[in-house]
């Protein structure tokens, strides 16, 4: 039997529906983890801290109905950009999925998993694909409710630029590299967290890396995941300070080659922390 | 001597001297941080400036070794507050990175293994448990920023000679102050988020998070409030405009945005507030006891 004829007969014989109802009961125990215990708290200020400021600004300027617009637009944009992109996505998908698997070993409790009759890969990607959920949950409603908060307030003139002219577009845009991003960031650092026993280090160099990629000549630029979240991004920022001095401006990629290459980067992550969880030996000594 | 023969008996050797019990927790302290070669090598190249800045100045009052080099240092650069400030903000960040990394961990074993109660049920007052973690992390630091800083200082004002280290005396006290600030500040924040975050790692993200997204968020509300005050919570920035007072540097030119005039007592309050809230934290949750809640 040649090798292609084995694989294919393996994959059929694969027992497809028990991996598949184990990946369900691992996503529903991840998410409602990561959702609902107490110590998620700080990942919702995170993400709510803006949301509740643009609610402020929509008491606040209520009279200035039908003249903001642009500066609304130009507004959310940063906020999204700076705040979300930057610094509040990153640091709360630091947060759930390093603790995914270290969290696990603080606890204690990863060896009940590991001796569990279950795949390890299957582990790996239920723990992914519930920590993606939580995260798109939590920091696509907070993105779509500074959305709706800060054009919501100007009634009727609001709703024409939302669904008559570019917001509607602006706001599927937003949703979608939020969702990126939390895949992007998520893959990082779950690989990390099986690499490293602290992996805030490295999460350091990468947020480094992710700030000041913008003064890297233009293909290192590439490497960088906020590279393509921003050309995704639908309203563009000229650089601004003492950074627009040295920023050097790259090429654009093109939108697909953007959502696919950072889809790659994810799948290839996947690939390496299925190497890693099958070599993994758990030690509870050192954290 | 049989098992059975071991009563208990009070112990009657010497005693520890009252005042310097803190030292043994300093001690078991250093120990445990430079455990790790990476933590070691990490403070060696917090050295590295100081050697810069050392090499700096002794090329600038050496005629002999600038022509060696085939360099001129005309009066562009020179030794002056600003330079001071910039040194300091160097090693002021590095020392940030120190403290984040070993911080935590001193402080948040104790909690996560409920060891707390042991130290505290020795002879040894929760004021000394935590100056005994303090002192680590503010000697680590003095020795990465104040002490090379001061040193600089003095051999610049030895090789310059012309009084200059009198007229600029005042110099030196802004350095201590202002590297006493710092330290005050990032030791007492990390020792709060050692004690309330039992994880490590947490801990250390969370510091992060303090010195980077609370900027970011101060950013948001100054944006979207129209407002001045969001630089309250921006800590790195706070304590940039009280060094520069320190250092009698003119605010022009200096701000990030167009809001340059936010005031300086305003920023002495956000930088006492912090320090105050860490202390209420570590006062709140430094206690021999603890409640379980099953």
């Amino acid at each position: 039997m040649s090798s292609m004829a084995t694989a294919r007969k393996s994959w059929g014989d694969a027992p497809w529906q028990l991996w598949w109802s184990q990946l369900g009961a691992i996503f529903q125990i991840e998410v409602k983890k990561a959702i609902w215990m107490r110590r998620s708290i700080w990942i919702y200020l995170v993400a709510f801290g803006p949301t509740f400021l643009i609610a402020l600004h929509a008491i606040v300027d209520h009279a200035s109905v039908g003249v903001g617009i642009p500066v609304d637009t130009e507004m959310m944009a940063t906020i999204f950009q700076v705040y979300y992109l930057r610094l509040g996505i990153f640091f709360g998908c630091l947060g759930l999925f390093t603790w995914l698997f270290r969290g696990e070993v603080v606890e204690k409790s990863l060896h009940y998993y590991f001796l569990s009759p279950m795949r390890r890969e299957v582990l790996v990607l239920g723990k992914f694909v519930a920590g993606v959920a939580a995260s798109t949950v939590i920091f696509g409603t907070s993105v779509l409710l500074s959305f709706v908060f800060m054009y919501g307030h100007y009634g009727a003139a609001g709703r024409d630029y939302v669904y008559h002219g570019p917001g509607l577009g602006q706001l599927m845009a937003y949703l979608g590299v939020t969702v990126l991003a939390c895949i992007g960031y998520g893959s990082v650092f779950m690989a990390l967290s099986l690499v490293f026993k602290n992996p805030i280090l490295p999460g350091l160099f990468m947020l480094l890396w992710e700030t000041f990629h913008a003064v890297l000549p233009s293909w290192l630029q590439k490497l960088s995941i906020t590279f393509y979240l921003k050309q995704l991004s639908p309203v563009t920022l000229a650089p601004d300070g003492i950074m627009a001095l040295f920023t050097v401006i790259a090429e654009p990629v093109p939108a697909w080659l953007a959502v696919g290459g950072l889809l790659c980067l994810s799948v290839a992550i996947l690939l390496l922390a299925r190497i890693l969880i099958r070599r993994m030996e758990i030690s509870y000594l050192a954290d | 001597m049989a098992v059975y023969k071991r009563t208990y008996k009070a112990y009657r050797g010497a005693m520890t001297p009252t005042w310097s019990r803190f030292t043994v927790l300093s001690r078991y302290g250093f120990s445990t941080l430079f455990e790790s070669r990476l933590f070691t090598a990490y403070t060696v190249v917090c050295i590295v400036p100081f050697l810069i800045g050392l090499a700096f100045i002794y090329l600038m009052h050496s005629s002999a070794a600038q022509a060696l080099l085939g360099v001129r240092m005309g009066n562009v650069l020179e030794v002056n507050n600003k330079w001071f400030l910039n040194f300091l903000a160097v090693e002021s960040w590095m020392g940030f990175v120190l403290t984040a990394w070993g911080a935590p961990g001193m402080i948040s074993k104790d909690f996560a293994n409920s060891s707390i109660q042991l130290y505290l049920s020795r002879p040894l007052s929760r004021a000394e448990y935590l100056v005994g973690k303090v002192s680590v992390l503010a000697s680590l630091l003095s020795l990465t920023t104040w002490i090379p800083a001061l040193i600089l200082f003095g051999i610049h004002a030895g090789l310059q000679g012309d009084g200059w280290g009198w007229k600029n005396l005042w110099m030196a006290g802004s350095i201590f102050v202002g590297c006493m600030l710092w330290i005050a500040l990032i030791s007492l924040l990390a020792m709060a988020i050692g004690v309330w975050v039992r994880w490590r790692i947490a801990a250390t993200a969370l510091l992060f998070a303090t010195f980077f997204l609370l900027p970011a968020f101060s950013e948001v509300m100054n944006l979207v409030l129209r407002t001045k005050w969001g630089r309250l919570l921006d800590l790195p920035y706070v304590i940039v405009i009280v060094w520069r007072h320190l250092f009698r540097i003119e605010p022009a030119g200096f701000s990030r945005t167009n809001v340059d005039s936010f005031p300086l007592w305003a920023a002495w309050m956000s930088v006492l507030a912090f320090c105050a809230f860490s202390v209420f934290l570590l006062n709140t949750r430094l206690k021999a006891r603890e409640v379980s809640r099953g």
